[in-house]
């Protein structure tokens, strides 16, 4: 019998997609396995918290309901915990909940990018970061933003100019005109809150779990601070609101109010890039590169049921100071695809500010 | 304030908290006891666990465990010479010589009286100064800090030993090693050969188990005695109650570090680690006869331990009291606050003054407990100082590497562990003090930081208007002025002692330390000079002093070498310690290959057969099953550390 070549073609087709499909149509049983959720900082903070709240929670929802532990991988500026998800074996007994860093990731030299598109994104959470000010400056009284905008100069506290935050708070000072006497240097938020404390800084960006816990009570509250703005997540026309963050304005609504119009231009084209990227991709829930589709879908099933349970959303609230804002794992492709195509006019501004500010 | 006294207790005893507080203590002592475990590790291990409970009783198991590891890390710095954790680093320095001499009893008892005085004086301070904290400790800024390091740092005089100029040759370069990594303000990493472990710097657990426990376990290796030269029954005057005695004898030295401990512990980032060499220093430059020092004096534990105990509970102030943790455990505690839905502040003075109150009682009794429970059990700990030490080396090479794979889960840190561990070695056999380079280390980054947020922050006249900071800059001259007098009298009182840090040894080995980090230092600077202002400079000023301070012993070496006089050999047992670099070698190297279990076991089978030559063979069976259960039972399943696994296969 004459056989030809599209009939062979077609069968050896058949017997490739047969072999893909058969191991994709199992069933995921992670039954008396142990997962590793591996996180890049140290423990304690909110990414370890949030971590080990998840390896609390999320064994539940997954099939065979394993045991889920949280692993704390720091260093290497949050890169060792990062790389060795991304070398793990991609068997779904190993996922990265880290704080990623995407966003100004793109800048690093070639040999220490990491290909996050490759990797098995299943979520993650989004947070904001609000602005506040000392009332009573090294170059003035900041009681009232009237008072804030008139200063001719203010000492940001920060603690590496290639950061997200610090980054995005040069432009927006860029933006409303005020002459960025950066201080950088600091080992983290505390430190920058203690220094800011002790008078040596006058404005700082803090996390909303950390605006809301421990700002406000003790400082806003006493005087001793004025919140400015936060940055929303871009939308058509402005920045969307934070329920949480109820009498603070956006940095958009701040900008519109007290100047008159809307902010524009490439300082702020890269503050809402980095907004988008950083903060609504804050902490990025992740599996190794290869891992079986079968097994993501699971894992990112089980992040998303997890995430609306009344128990893991009672835990995690207190850390967090608020209400978690969860983000699903289309949302967090996107987001990802976003970093990976961002544009070289943003690459550029961005480099700039980091230039202007390195020491 | 006696209401929420009364309230704070009835909170602890309510049941089940006492359970949940004795546990905490048990697992403290374990945890502080084993070199590379300490409080970060316990607090990651039970935080999870506390989740689910009422605040007073996760506060008490977590309070329960840390507080007592200060103390029970004493037996680690006593015994084995290898710093239990970063908080009992200067211990070493006369705790050891003292179970040398078959005082380990004596060493622990003291200890542990003032490890108890201590902590017991510290959670008093957090209860007093609640409410004052917020004025003392923001009274010193960042300019405040950079003092109060070089401070520190001049304390490098008491721990030189024989030569001035070697022990800041030492301090350089544990000053270098600080450089490693980000600079401040700076998006460059430097000295980092491209190597992602070494962009945050080089981390402090490899360097300190490495330069002592690596190279204090070979000493005790190559010795074929028991850690004490001294049998049992000859140890005169080395009891327990002897210890305690000497604690009372000296309790104004312990009430002086008490003290120094509560203040250097409310300011956030300086730590145990910086409070326990000033607490040492302290005692050194106080005391008119300081011959003893580094020998086996008892002054040279208790300052030590009086401090880092009462550095615990005072480092709770600026957490509880302003949100702020200064340490890595204070920030997993204060996770666990927010966690329990507290907030720190004022709220902690107020609403939640008998949870607060709570703490304090709970660092109050586990202080005690943990005290008393370690005197109970410190005659029959004190026993392996009389033990053969090839019984000891295996067992603690592995709490060593274990603990360095428990800080940074990859071969770097083992590879660092046996890198440092060599030049532990070295150093001792060259004649170069070893606490310098670990004193420059835990220095170096803080003095660079606050140095540089100093200058950004405040402008010249703002230095000069700071009262706080003119009274510390006149403690740092006034003290320069006496600790080199004082240190050039020190060095001529012990160089009698060849096993002290720092003795004259080989000339000829020493010149060539002394030129090979010469060659480093050079290196060094050139490659800084293209690097921006701040990256620059303090690594400018630490290579070209460490390049002139290495051309001076360098030279001086070699005149003392041509002039002859040393008559030992230049490296003490060469064959014997390239056998016991080699077997670790081949640990490190194999893990990838055959596993890390098995790679670890068969080094202590190796160690036990051929070099311990330990017999019968069963006795080594059943260590290395021992060994084996340890790493599965205890690490893999409680502490949950991933293993490498082999890849031969």
């Amino acid at each position: 019998m004459q056989v030809d070549r599209f009939t062979l073609g077609a069968i050896a087709a058949s017997f490739v997609v047969c072999s893909l499909v058969a191991p994709a149509s199992a069933e995921v049983d992670f039954s008396g396995e142990t997962i590793e959720i591996v996180f890049n900082t140290g423990p304690g903070g909110a990414v370890g918290l949030s971590a080990q709240i998840a390896a609390q929670h999320l064994g539940r929802f997954l099939p065979g309901t394993p045991e889920v532990i949280a692993v704390p991988m720091p260093g290497g500026a949050l890169l060792r915990g990062i790389q060795y998800v991304y070398a793990s074996d991609p068997d779904g007994l190993t996922l990265g909940w880290l704080a990623w860093g995407g966003s100004t990731r793109v800048l690093d030299p070639e040999a220490l990018r990491v290909p996050f598109h490759e990797m098995g994104i299943l979520g993650g959470l989004a947070t904001q970061w609000v602005t506040h000010v000392r009332t009573e400056t090294s170059t003035g009284s900041a009681a009232s933003a009237e008072e804030f905008l008139a200063l001719p100069s203010i000492r940001s506290g920060g603690i590496a100019p290639n950061v997200s935050t610090d980054i995005r708070t040069a432009a927006s000072l860029d933006l409303l005109g005020i002459e960025n006497a950066y201080i950088g240097g600091h080992t983290g938020g505390s430190d920058v809150l203690a220094a800011m404390r002790r008078g040596e800084v006058d404005l700082r960006t803090g996390t909303v779990s950390n605006y809301l816990t421990t700002v406000v009570p003790e400082m806003v509250e006493t005087g001793e601070s004025l919140p400015l703005y936060y940055w929303g997540q871009p939308i058509d026309g402005g920045e969307a609101t934070s329920p949480a963050l109820e009498g603070v304005p956006t940095f958009h609504d701040f900008h519109v109010a007290h100047l008159g119009g809307a902010p524009a231009g490439p300082a702020y084209d890269l503050l809402r890039y980095l907004t988008r990227t950083s903060d609504g991709l804050a902490w990025l829930f992740a599996a190794p590169p290869g891992t079986p589709e079968e097994i993501l879908q699971s894992l990112a099933d089980a992040y998303a049921e997890m995430v609306e349970d009344p128990d893991y959303i009672g835990a995690i609230t207190p850390v967090l100071g608020t209400a978690p804002e969860p983000v699903l794992r289309d949302e967090a492709i996107a987001i990802v695809d976003e970093v990976r195509n961002v544009s070289p006019e943003i690459l550029e501004t961005m480099r700039g500010f980091i230039d202007r500010y390195a020491r | 304030m006696i209401e929420s006294i009364l309230a704070g207790f009835a909170l602890i005893v309510q049941w089940p908290t006492p359970l949940y507080l004795v546990g905490g203590v048990l697992l403290g002592i374990w945890l502080g006891a084993v070199p590379g475990l300490g409080g970060v590790t316990g607090l990651v291990l039970i935080l999870p666990f506390t989740f689910s409970m009422e605040p007073a009783q996760a506060f008490a198991l977590l309070l329960g465990m840390f507080a007592p590891i200060t103390t029970a890390d004493t037996l680690s710095s006593v015994l084995l010479g290898t710093p239990g954790t970063a908080g009992s680093q200067s211990t070493v320095l006369d705790g050891y010589p003292l179970a040398q001499k078959g005082h380990a009893e004596r060493a622990l008892g003291a200890a542990y009286t003032v490890s108890a005085f201590g902590g017991v004086f510290g959670g008093l301070m957090l209860l007093l100064f609640l409410p004052l904290a917020m004025p003392i400790i923001m009274m010193l800024g960042t300019p405040d800090f950079f003092l109060l390091a070089l401070l520190g740092l001049l304390m490098v005089g008491s721990v030189s030993g024989a030569s001035l100029a070697k022990g800041l040759g030492a301090a350089a370069i544990g000053l270098l090693l600080s450089q490693v990594g980000f600079p401040v303000s700076s998006p460059t990493p430097r000295y980092w050969f491209g190597e992602v472990s070494l962009m945050d710097g080089v981390p402090l657990v490899p360097v300190v188990l490495g330069l002592f426990g690596i190279a204090e376990m070979l000493r005790l290796s190559l010795r074929d005695s028991s850690i004490s030269s001294v049998p049992r029954g000859q140890a005169e005057g080395g009891g327990l109650l002897d210890g305690i005695k000497d604690a009372f004898r000296h309790r104004w030295l312990a009430l002086r570090c008490a003290l120094l401990g509560t203040y250097i512990g409310m300011l956030p980032g300086i730590g145990n680690a910086v409070a326990d060499w000033i607490a040492y220093g302290h005692a050194v430059q106080s005391a008119k006869d300081k011959s003893q020092f580094g020998k086996g004096d008892i002054r040279g534990v208790i300052a030590p331990e009086s401090t880092n105990n009462a550095v615990v509970g005072a480092a709770l102030i600026p957490t509880l009291v302003l949100g702020i943790p200064g340490t890595g455990a204070m920030a997993i505690l204060l996770g666990a606050l927010l966690i329990h839905g507290l907030t720190p502040g004022r709220m902690m003075m107020t609403e939640h003054l008998d949870l607060t109150v709570s703490m304090i009682w709970t660092i109050v009794i586990a202080n005690l407990l943990a005290a008393g429970l370690l005197m109970l059990w410190g005659r029959q700990f004190a026993r392996a100082a009389f033990i053969s030490g090839h019984l000891i080396v295996p067992a603690v090479l592995i709490f060593l590497f274990m603990g360095a794979w428990l800080f940074a889960a990859d071969l770097m840190s083992w590879y660092m562990l046996l890198g440092f561990g060599v030049v532990g070695w070295l150093m001792g056999q060259a004649g170069w003090p070893r606490p310098p380079l670990v004193l420059g280390f835990v220095l170096g980054k803080i003095m660079e930081q606050s140095a540089v947020l100093a200058i950004q922050s405040y402008a010249l006249p703002d230095f000069l208007s700071r009262p706080q900071t003119l009274l510390l800059a006149a403690c740092v001259i006034l003290f320069l002025i006496y600790a080199t007098w004082s240190a050039l009298r020190t060095a001529k009182a012990v160089s009698d002692n060849p096993a002290q840090e720092g003795a004259m040894r080989n000339p000829w080995l020493s010149a060539a330390f002394g030129a090979a980090m010469l060659a480093l230092f050079v290196w060094a600077l050139v490659q800084a000079l293209d690097w921006s202002l701040y990256a620059r400079t303090m690594p400018l000023i630490v290579t070209v002093s460490g390049t002139c301070i290495f051309a001076f012993t360098t030279v001086s070496d070699l005149r003392r070498g041509v002039a002859g006089g040393y008559r030992g050999p230049i490296i003490e047992a060469p064959l014997r310690t390239l056998v016991f670099f080699g077997l670790l070698l081949a640990m490190v190297l194999s893990a990838w290959w055959i596993g890390q279990m098995a790679a670890m076991v068969a080094f202590v089978l190796a160690y036990l057969l051929f070099v311990g030559r330990v017999r019968p063979y069963w006795a080594v069976a059943l260590y290395a099953l021992g060994t084996l259960a340890l790493l599965y039972f205890v690490y893999a399943d409680v502490l949950n550390v991933r293993f490498l696994r082999a890849h031969l296969w």
